[in-house]
């Protein structure tokens, strides 16, 4: 570990609370990180940040100091965000009126291969987005955790489970679950789509 | 599989980077993934971690400029936690984790005592028995002699 942080962290524990201001600078940037992963909204990334150090500033004295802070403050930032994720509402029942053309016509060009990797497009990069957050409703928020944590932040199935308390074949059972829904939605998206080109079935207005 | 699946998917990620040297090639597949489901279906299989990643690679936003003053604010009404959970945040906060441990427990422990009964007082009744025969109780009939001897027989036959 940081002996810088290791300092910061005795100071804190002996009751110093200015000493705990660089070490919320110096991993704002992770926890930021994290926390975007999961929600897009910026005030509400604010918020969950604001708990997420707050909570560990309240529970320091729990910090065995074997594994680096920055790892132990990342199980707290991912649990907030499972918090979070848990209490939204999941909406499964609106799947068809949820979509836009727009939505539909993006997956489409994503399975033909014409939407690329690094694409410079920042305006079809939030629609992308938008349409990723859609599809993440329908998953439950163990499987949201996992798909982003294995597929965004790369971590492997044995680092999940670590992180999330977890068995590792629990790990991969909900990473395939979640991966099996998420296709499923985005082949169900293109049937609507061919159908509404077959029968030009009524557009929802963007 | 046809063969022109089969062409389709050799060249998927030559296609998906668009990297596929022969511009007819690309037109081909191109075709094809727009009138075959099979491939369709394979392409969002090999596109969904992308279509997954992808928006996520944006950077995250930075700390607003009264996120640190107002955390530091925040953190003054706050307090360091003991060094442990006690016993009872603990039970507390993962209390129904051990519902079905506890239950398990209060099932062998039921199980366990009801058999100890059972055995001891088939003992008693077994000892009392051999007592009254031993010392002559005269109130003892016969028949209930003899039955406590052959019983004994028959089980120590068994043995």
């Amino acid at each position: 570990m940081n002996t810088d942080d290791r300092t910061f962290i005795a100071r804190c524990l002996s009751g110093d609370k200015e000493a705990f201001e660089p070490l919320v600078k110096r991993y704002s940037p992770r926890v930021f990180r994290i926390v975007h992963r999961f929600f897009s909204d910026r005030l509400l990334i604010e918020d969950i940040a604001q708990e997420v150090f707050l909570k560990a500033y309240t529970r320091l004295s729990t910090y065995r100091q074997e594994s680096p802070f920055e790892n132990w403050l990342s199980k707290i930032a991912v649990n907030m965000c499972y918090q979070h994720l848990r209490t939204q509402k999941r909406d499964r029942l609106s799947f068809e009126s949820d979509f836009t053309s727009q939505d539909i016509s993006l997956v489409r060009e994503i399975s033909l291969g014409t939407v690329r990797s690094g694409a410079g497009d920042p305006a079809k990069r939030v629609v992308l987005r938008n349409l990723v957050e859609k599809i993440m409703q329908h998953l439950s928020a163990k499987e949201k955790v996992v798909l982003v944590l294995s597929g965004v932040e790369g971590m492997s199935t044995q680092e999940i489970a670590a992180l999330m308390e977890m068995s590792p074949i629990n790990v991969k059972v909900i990473k395939f679950r979640a991966r099996k829904r998420a296709l499923n939605l985005l082949k169900g998206l293109s049937r609507k789509d061919i159908s509404e080109k077959r029968g030009g079935g009524h557009e929802k207005p963007m | 599989m046809k063969n022109r699946c089969k062409r389709t998917r050799e060249k998927w990620d030559l296609y998906k980077n668009g990297t596929l040297p022969d511009i007819r090639e690309q037109q081909a597949v191109r075709e094809h993934l727009q009138t075959c489901s099979a491939c369709q279906a394979f392409a969002y299989g090999e596109s969904l971690s992308f279509f997954l990643e992808e928006p996520y690679r944006e950077s995250p936003p930075e700390p607003s400029p009264d996120f640190f003053a107002h955390l530091k604010s925040r953190l003054e009404t706050h307090d360091l936690q003991d060094q442990r959970a006690s016993f009872t945040e603990i039970v507390l906060a993962r209390g129904w984790k051990l519902v079905p441990a506890m239950a398990a427990i209060v099932i062998v422990l039921i199980s366990a005592i009801s058999y100890q009964y059972t055995s001891l007082s088939q003992l008693t009744a077994q000892s009392s028995l051999e007592e009254r025969i031993l010392f002559g109780d005269a109130a003892l009939e016969e028949s209930d002699i003899l039955a406590a001897i052959v019983g004994g027989e028959v089980s120590n036959g068994k043995q």
